[in-house]
């Protein structure tokens, strides 16, 4: 199905525009599947932005390369996977349909953080550009230092292993500095 | 192994099965490695949470859009068109509701969910025309590029679009064939679509049995166009 590729292909490199368009296009539809669950609508809301959220953040981590469903079939998915989290549905009776379990990679983030991640989630934001774009792609987007030499155009790996060293140490004096 | 290297392959998520055992070995007995991994492990988890923060405030944004381009002036409008709408659905219900105006209450122009127009990001191929026209409400150039699509490859996403092409331009007995042509065994992405906007043909070419059956289909199984499906034979009925 190439047309779930494209779209996977347009969030994978950050495409705004496209990512604006899944989230309004699939919108309306999973209010409607939603509809049977017994949620307010801020909820719904809510996981479907969690939805759209773990969907880009599986593409740009390289995850659903080969969706073999729609784009709609595994917002679905992953919401209906969300929804009983919520739920805690301890009689679990969850179908997955076509969805590949693996495809559904959605660690839940504690929601109350230790004073450690609040601190070192504001000292991030204080990092120089090139230590942002350097631990994002290693942190968030899972890249391999070979890709990360590859997109941000380092001369050598050791460069960029280098720079990586220097930005953890930056982030480390940020926050014991606070 | 270097511990460094240990961390790094750790979250490249390339340790040898080997290096999985020197690395739990360590995280056990050397406080520092220990204490070196779970700086790296939150920082990971600082990350994500502060991507997903910012996306989430991104797609809240897309949301606003809409409302905040009604501007004062326009909010008259808004009221205006509200109370239009609810002595619409009065007199509409006190009514017995036509197909055609139910065709008119349920019928709604299927976004262009397949190649998004990205201005200046693409090349400039057949799909790329076919959806700029469908998105600009060019039907009749939209329906002849796609119908050259489908002829060449016989892909689904063309034939829906050829169809609701048809649909905007009011050719119901044309998009009817279309929308015939395609294969209901397959149960892909597309086909819930296919077999609403049937439906709504068949509805407004006066197959009202035929309509039925579809819908009935449609309102039996979980997909996106179940709810509407079941309100909409709710009014038929």
């Amino acid at each position: 199905m190439s047309e779930t590729s494209d779209i996977i292909a347009q969030l994978k490199s950050g495409d705004e525009e496209t990512l604006k368009e899944v989230y309004l296009a699939n919108k309306k539809p999973f209010f409607l599947f939603a509809s049977r669950y017994q949620l307010s609508e801020e909820d719904v809301l809510d996981t479907y932005q969690d939805a759209i959220i773990a969907l880009y953040e599986n593409a740009k981590k390289g995850k659903i390369d080969d969706l073999k469903s729609g784009i709609n079939t595994y917002l679905f998915a992953i919401g209906k996977f969300m929804i009983f989290k919520r739920f805690k549905n301890k009689k679990n009776t969850i179908t997955l349909d076509e969805i590949d379990i693996s495809q559904i990679d959605w660690e839940e983030m504690e929601e109350k953080e230790e004073a450690q991640l609040t601190l070192l989630r504001s000292a991030i934001n204080k990092l120089g550009e090139q230590c942002q774009n350097v631990l994002r792609l290693f942190y968030f987007e899972e890249k391999k230092l070979d890709e990360i030499q590859a997109i941000l155009s380092y001369s050598s790996k050791d460069v960029l292993k280098a720079q990586k060293s220097r930005c953890l140490k930056q982030l480390k004096d940020l926050i014991n500095n606070k | 192994m270097n511990r460094e290297l240990l961390l790094e392959k750790y979250f490249e998520n390339s340790l040898s099965a080997e290096e999985q055992i020197e690395f739990k070995k360590l995280f056990k007995d050397d406080e520092d490695f220990a204490k070196a991994f779970a700086f790296e492990r939150d920082i990971k988890k600082a990350f994500t949470l502060n991507e997903r923060a910012s996306l989430k405030q991104k797609l809240k944004s897309f949301d606003e859009v809409k409302t905040v381009k009604l501007s004062t002036s326009k909010w008259y409008y808004a009221a205006a068109c509200l109370i239009l709408i609810a002595g619409f659905s009065v007199w509409l219900s006190l009514k017995q509701a036509s197909n055609e105006e139910l065709f008119q209450t349920y019928y709604q122009t299927y976004p262009n969910v397949v190649a998004p127009t990205v201005r200046g990001t693409q090349l400039e191929n057949i799909k790329t025309k076919a959806f700029e026209a469908y998105d600009n409400g060019e039907y009749q150039l939209a329906a002849k590029l796609f119908d050259e699509i489908y002829t060449k490859d016989q892909s689904d996403f063309a034939l829906l679009y050829q169809s609701l092409s048809l649909m905007e331009l009011k050719q119901y007995d044309t998009a009817k064939q279309h929308f015939k042509k395609f294969d209901y065994a397959k149960n892909n992405q597309f086909s819930n679509y296919f077999k609403w906007y049937l439906a709504l043909a068949e509805l407004q070419t006066n197959e009202k049995e035929s309509a039925i059956t579809h819908l009935k289909e449609l309102s039996s199984v979980a997909n996106p166009m179940q709810e509407m499906a079941k309100k909409l034979l709710t009014d038929l009925n």
